[in-house]
């Protein structure tokens, strides 16, 4: 194959991304042979014409089947004979959907604190439950990155929780001298690991995507809330304030949204053995 | 089912499958290579179709390739669907093809 034949392979490899990952998986590297074959006709025919009404026709065709393999599979996950997620998914799901609740809860109701404390500990279990009931999904979309999110986010929530339990009983404010220091850290690690498990989570199909990308970008945007930043004091009031609220708050619904995809339950469709009539 | 055609008895890869059912078809279809393996990967998924476990010789063939037959359901499949077919063409016959010679 010349150097161009190279170059058009490539381009088309490049393309069959927007196939499923299962499917480029399985199929690409036939796909690109095919393609290399239908380049070297074109060449062999001479014609420049041929090429551009070839990458014409190859366009049409990645058009029509990409976005037909992508609903195929959706719908044959939709109408899997396994239809009920095992009940500790259903609860773990639960528990995400809690930690997301809880985190909005503050933007609706003044929170006592004493309950904060319980508030955020929710919310990080909640996470830790999603990250787990996830981790399956996402160990056979890409299992390095899987691994490369999981661990990390379970361990920082972990984390997170040990620093709210210490700081019980203690009069400082949370944010003050070395162990503030050691907070901020805890909770920073916290807000980007849950954005790097959002972007891995939008790898995977379907509801969860969505979940994804409000967890990812509401991290993010937490970020910038962060007291030790001094980007929303009260003295320099900034854009960084609302960034941040909405960031915390597409934070909590993107577990809410994660948590009720991963407990969703369909129940499977039991038929009764028919009755003749008139016996 | 031009692809399960297309195959044949034969064991056939993508491109083989693809310039078959142009042939067959006298160009009047041309399938892309998503068109061809989207098909291949219904049919493998529906057992109408498997691929061969013998790999080319790397110095005769691309070793990507992968070449496929029909199963014995497939072929079943595929006869039961000419045989359909050509009872509609014969009962078509009398009016709709005769007027068109």
């Amino acid at each position: 194959m010349t150097s161009q034949g190279t170059v058009h392979e490539r381009a088309y490899r490049g393309l069959l991304r927007l196939y499923p990952t299962e499917f480029r998986g399985r199929f690409g590297d036939e796909m690109v042979t095919l393609f290399g074959d239908l380049v070297g006709d074109a060449r062999r025919a001479g014609s420049t014409r041929r090429l551009a009404l070839l990458w014409l026709r190859i366009l049409g065709d990645l058009a029509v089947t990409a976005p037909s393999e992508h609903a195929r599979r959706d719908r044959r996950a939709g109408h899997s004979l396994d239809p009920a997620p095992p009940p500790w998914i259903r609860v773990f799901g639960l528990l995400g959907v809690v930690g997301g609740v809880v985190l909005l809860a503050a933007f609706v109701v003044e929170i006592a604190p004493d309950l904060n404390t319980v508030r955020l500990i929710l919310f990080n279990l909640g996470a830790i439950a999603i990250v787990l009931a996830l981790h399956r999904r996402q160990l056979a979309a890409s299992p390095r990155l899987a691994w490369a999110v999981a661990v990390p986010t379970v361990l920082i929530n972990i984390w997170h929780i040990g620093m709210i339990v210490l700081d019980v009983g203690r009069t400082e404010p949370i944010g003050a001298g070395a162990f503030g220091m050691v907070y901020f850290v805890a909770g920073l690690a916290l807000w980007l690991t849950e954005a790097a498990f959002g972007l891995v989570t939008l790898r995977l199909a379907g509801v969860v995507r969505w979940g994804g990308l409000a967890l990812a970008i509401g991290s993010v945007l937490a970020i910038t809330g962060m007291d030790r930043l001094e980007l929303t004091s009260a003295s320099n009031p900034t854009i960084f304030g609302p960034l941040a609220l909405a960031g915390i708050a597409l934070n909590g619904i993107g577990w809410i949204l994660l948590g009720f995809a991963v407990a969703r339950w369909r129940p499977s469709v039991v038929r009764q053995p028919e009755v003749p009539l008139g016996r | 089912m031009h692809v399960l055609l297309a195959i044949g008895p034969e064991e056939r890869h993508g491109y083989a499958i693809m310039r078959e059912i142009t042939r067959m078809t006298e160009g009047a279809m041309r399938l892309g290579p998503g068109g061809v393996y989207t098909t291949i990967k219904r049919l493998l998924d529906d057992g109408l179709i498997e691929e061969c476990a013998e790999r080319p010789d790397p110095e005769l063939d691309d070793q990507r390739r992968r070449y496929y037959r029909l199963t014995a359901i497939g072929r079943t499949v595929a006869t039961a669907e000419v045989r359909r077919l050509q009872t509609l063409v014969q009962a078509a016959r009398p009016w709709a093809l005769e007027t068109a010679e």
